[in-house]
This record gives C-alpha cells, sequence and structure tokens, in this order.
C-alpha cells in the first residue's frame, strides 16, 4: 500500500476536493483506494459525499468499535475512513492513543493499494505526524501568493524538523497548464536552493465552476461531472500514478513505522 | 592485561594509601586530558601525585610499560567519574553528570545538525508512597523507577537523577517522534508493571515532558530544561500518567520563512 498525505500551508486551497476526486479516478482505473479523513478538527470528506456517518475514528479511538467497521462505501469500491467533524482533534491524543490509531492503520494495509490522508492545512502535529509517516506528501496549493508562500512555509518546517526531502506538487486552479508550471519552477527553485528539498511536479487542476457545482450539490464533481475540465485533469493525473508517486519509505517504515519505532528498543 | 590493569588499579586505588588528599575528577581531568598516552614519564608522575597518590603507588605505576600506564590512568579516571557522577540510591547518574552531559551533546547537536531531545520525568504522587508506606518503600519506587527507565533506554541514552523524584533522559541525534516513542513506551512500562513490596503491589505512574533542541540554534541546557519542564507541568495538568511535549518558540523561529526566500518565491 501507498501512504500519500495531503497538505497545505494554507487552508482552502482544495486538499480535501483533491483527495476525494483523485481518489476516484484512481479507483474508476482499478486501484483499491481508501482515503483517510484526518483532518479531525473539521472533517468534512463525509458531507462532500453527501453522507452523514454514523460511527467515526472516535469510536474507534475510544475502543467501542472496529477500523473495518466505520469504512464507508463510496462508488468503484472506493472507501472512507470518515473521521468526527469538530469533536476530536489528533493533536490532543495521547503517544499511545496515535500509536494504536496507526497500529490499527497498519491492519488495514494489505486490502488497499492506495491510502490517502486528507491532513487538513498548517502545522499542527497531525498535519506533521501524517506527512512524517506517509510514503509521499502531496503539497496542494493555488496560485495565489499567500498560498505559495504558506506552502512554502510548511515545506520548511517539514525539511527541517521531519527529514521530508522530497514533496509532489499539485497546482489546484489553475487557468492553464502553464500557470502551473511556473508555480511549480519557483516554489521547486527556492526549495531546492534554500531547504535542499526536491518538489516534484504533479499535476495543475483546472479551476472549474463544476467543482463549486458539485459542492453545492454535496457530490464529488467527478461523479456528478465526469466529463467537466476539471475531472478531465483529475483523470490524466491518476494516469501518471505510478511514475509520479514514486517514493517509498524505507522497509522499516513500510512494516510499520510505527510499531518498529516501539519495537526497536525491544531488542536492544 | 586487562585482568592486569584492574589487579593493579585495586592495589593503587585500595588500602595502603597514605594520601589524605581526596581524589577530584576535577584535579585529575586537569591534569590527565586526552592526550594521555603521549605523555613523559614526568608528566606522568606529576599527574599521579595530582591525585593523591603516594610515592610507593607511583613507583610501582611508574614500572609498568608505558601502555599499561595510560590503561590505568583511564582506568581511575572512569572509577572516579562513576562514583562521583552516579546517585547513590537509584544508580544511575546523578545531576552533576546530567548538566555535563546535556551540555556536550548539546554542543554536538550543533556540530552534526542533528536534534538532541531532553525528557523530563516525575513519579506521579510520590509523596503518598512516602507517607502511606514509609520512606524505605519510597526508595524502591525510585529504584524500581530507575531500572525501568535504564531498560528501556537505547545505549546512546543516558537517564540522571536530578530532583527528588524527577529524572532526565537526555535522548541524542533523535527527531521529535522517536523520542516521544521513547518515553510513551517507558511511561507505558511503568504503567503495567507494579512495584512489588513485601505483600504489596504497588501501582507507579509517570508524567514526562519532552522538550527538543534546534540544532541551528544555540540552546542552553537551562533554557532546554525549562521547556521539557513547562511540557512536564502540562502533562501533570492534563491529568498526570501522561507524555507532553514543549512547544518551543526556537523551534518554530528557525523554520520561519525570511525575507529572502518569501522574495524569490513571489518575485
Ligand atoms: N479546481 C477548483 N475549481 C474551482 N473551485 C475550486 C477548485 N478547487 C477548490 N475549489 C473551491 O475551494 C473550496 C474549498 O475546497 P476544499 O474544501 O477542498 O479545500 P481544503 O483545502 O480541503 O480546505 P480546508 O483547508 O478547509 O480543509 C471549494 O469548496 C471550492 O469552492
Ligand atoms: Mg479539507
Amino acid at each position: 500500500m501507498k501512504t500519500i498525505a495531503i497538505t497545505s500551508g494554507k487552508g482552502g486551497v482544495g486538499k480535501t476536493n483533491m483527495a476525494v476526486n483523485f481518489g476516484l479516478a484512481l479507483a474508476n482505473q482499478g486501484k483499491r483506494v481508501l482515503i483517510f479523513d484526518a483532518d479531525l478538527g473539521l472533517a468534512n470528506v463525509d458531507i462532500l459525499f453527501g453522507y452523514s456517518c454514523e460511527h467515526t475514528l472516535a469510536d474507534v479511538i475510544e475502543n467501542r468499535m472496529q477500523l473495518t467497521d466505520i469504512l464507508v462505501d463510496a462508488p468503484d469500491g472506493l472507501k472512507i475512513l470518515p473521521a468526527s467533524s469538530g469533536v476530536l482533534r489528533l493533536e490532543r491524543l495521547s503517544m499511545s492513543q496515535l500509536a494504536s490509531l496507526a497500529d490499527a492503520m497498519e491492519r488495514l494495509s494489505s486490502r488497499f493499494d492506495v491510502l490517502i490522508i486528507d491532513t487538513g492545512a498548517g502545522m499542527t502535529d497531525s498535519v506533521l505526524f501524517f506527512s512524517s509517516v506517509a510514503d509521499e506528501v502531496m503539497l496542494v496549493t493555488t496560485p495565489e501568493p499567500t498560498a505559495i508562500t504558506d506552502g512554502y512555509a510548511l515545506v520548511k518546517v517539514l525539511a527541517n524538523e521531519y527529514e521530508v526531502k522530497s514533496l509532489v506538487l499539485l497546482v489546484n486552479e489553475v487557468l492553464d497548464n502553464k500557470e502551473a508550471h511556473t508555480v511549480h519552477k519557483k516554489l521547486s527553485a527556492v526549495c531546492g536552493k534554500h531547504l535542499g528539498v526536491e518538489i516534484r511536479f504533479g499535476a495543475g487542476i483546472l479551476k472549474d465552476t463544476h467543482l463549486e457545482k458539485a459542492v453545492r450539490e454535496r457530490k464529488p464533481v467527478y461523479i456528478n461531472y465526469p466529463t467537466a475540465p476539471v475531472s478531465q485533469s483529475l483523470r490524466n493525473f491518476a494516469r501518471t500514478f505510478d511514475s509520479v508517486f514514486t517514493s517509498q519509505k524505507n522497509e522499516l517504515a513500510q512494516k510499520g513505522f510505527w510499531n518498529e519505532v516501539l519495537a526497536r528498543r525491544e531488542q536492544q | 592485561m586487562e585482568q592486569e590493569t584492574s589487579q593493579f588499579l585495586e592495589a593503587v586505588l585500595g588500602g595502603d594509601s597514605e594520601s589524605e588528599q581526596p581524589l577530584s575528577v576535577e584535579s585529575i581531568k586537569a591534569k590527565c586530558g586526552d592526550g594521555v598516552a603521549y605523555w613523559s614519564d614526568l608528566e606522568l608522575e606529576d599527574a599521579f601525585s595530582a591525585i593523591g597518590l603516594n610515592e610507593r603507588q607511583i613507583e610501582r605505576i611508574q614500572s609498568t610499560s608505558q601502555f599499561d600506564k595510560t590503561a590505568i590512568i583511564q582506568k581511575l579516571l572512569d572509577e572516579l567519574s562513576r562514583t562521583t557522577l552516579e546517585d547513590g540510591l537509584t544508580k544511575v547518574y546523578n545531576r552533576r553528570y546530567f548538566e555535563r552531559t546535556m551540555e556536550s551533546e548539546l554542543d554536538r547537536s550543533r556540530r552534526d545538525q542533528r536534534p538532541c531531545g531532553l525528557v523530563l520525568l516525575d513519579i506521579d504522587h510520590f509523596k503518598n508512597f512516602n507517607d502511606t508506606y514509609g520512606h524505605d518503600v519510597g526508595d524502591l519506587v525510585l529504584k524500581s523507577v530507575a531500572t525501568t527507565i535504564k531498560n528501556l533506554l537505547r545505549s546512546t541514552d543516558t537517564v540522571s537523577r536530578v530532583g527528588g523524584e524527577e529524572f532526565a533522559i537526555i535522548v541524542p541525534n533523535t527527531f521529535r517522534l522517536d523520542a516521544g516513542f521513547l518515553a510513551e513506551r517507558i511511561r507505558k512500562h511503568v504503567e503495567e508493571h507494579k512495584v512489588k513490596v513485601d505483600d504489596k503491589a504497588l501501582s507507579v505512574t509517570i508524567s514526562m515532558g519532552i522538550a527538543m533542541n534546534d540544532p541551528k540554534l544555540i540552546t542552553t541546557v537551562d533554557e532546554l530544561y525549562k521547556q521539557a519542564d513547562k511540557a512536564l507541568y502540562e502533562a501533570k495538568q492534563s491529568g498526570r500518567n501522561c507524555v507532553k511535549f514543549s512547544v518551543s518558540e526556537t523551534e518554530t523561529s528557525s523554520s520561519a520563512v525570511t525575507a529572502d526566500e518569501r522574495n524569490e518565491l513571489l518575485g
């Protein structure tokens, strides 16, 4: 299973919409995809799908439910792991709760090819936590200056404090592909020069009113408007998945980063 | 040779010393730096008398080979360090050792550009053990926690008793999350293993606070200690028996976006 943490410096740049619709495009192409709504402060994957989830991650953390029992079915076999809106904040979880959550996640790994983690924005512990343990981090930004500088600030913290040295960039709400490449060129130059971080181009996703319409209809745009420009660009992006998302954490991480860290001490 | 040296050392340190002078690590360290192997006989003689050995002892040492002499001095230093830097009750390091080691680890962290962590740990409601069962039991609890910590640490980590029921763990060359997991592991182990005293089994829990230095900045032992202490206080405030990280201003400030970076991004 390949884990991808979707993050952004600034909020509202389209992380959740990208996670959901990119996930759908991947599922549509035959991949087994799980979306983890880890933006526990402001859970909204379920709202985007128009579902209301009876059970959430809070039930798992408090040992009332098994992780597999709370997964929600979406089209094309896509599954969603819902969080609970506002009730729970990952940064308030103890290390032991985090560890048992990670353990539960680990057990899901054989059932999926791709795990997309919608982490939320900014530099909260949960964003940093998931970004540091995932195989890949996908940074979402728009061409807007504050979105770019906030994104850079996040990359800087990830590089300085969490040893993240390579990320995939998705530039959302662009007018054309050229604009996406301009943003990528700038970010990758500054990240390379000052941080020694590699920024790989993922995709430019068009600004498209179909997406806003779909949001209002509480359905993913990929489902309600499969031929809209934004759906098209996500479909193209999904086709490049295997050549873009090439990073894999070392074996230690694959086997279960969290448990390995704990077990390492036992062996000594 | 190893065997001989320690026998010799025993003889040297043992009963027949006529010197009244107390051995001080400082004085030896001042005399015997890292370059001990290259010392002349005369210099060695000076060092030996400085640490309070009498003439006969010095004579015995001088009659051994240069290599043995170096080994003896090293052993002497180690032995002295152990006794003056160890906590008598729990046999972990003491506060003095902690302060020195923390300082040199912070130096090293800056040199290698790898973060170093400090974990402060306090036994919850320790006073109750003393008040309810007496000081002997309190001491047993301290010893047991100290042993648990020692057993769970990596070879590069060190634990010191820095206060009545407070311990400090130095975790060099470690990233934040790893320090967190290490601390959590200790916390859990203490919680799950009762301390057996006679026919009683006592439940002990600990609270922990973690501070990480930023290798790009100069952080003093004092500053890092204060940060960890603040995190420990937070752990106590939020119900004890848990691990908290300090959120340091310095940690984020070195990762703040500079004017140059901003200009280049937007230019
Ligand atoms: N490609 C797009 N075209 C048009 N509008 C878009 C596009 N992407 C996002 N938006 C707009 O941005 C809004 C926010 O999107 P979304 O909720 O996915 O952002 P987010 O990054 O997940 O936000 P948060 O940080 O609050 O979690 C959408 O409701 C939509 O109006
Ligand atoms: Mg969102």
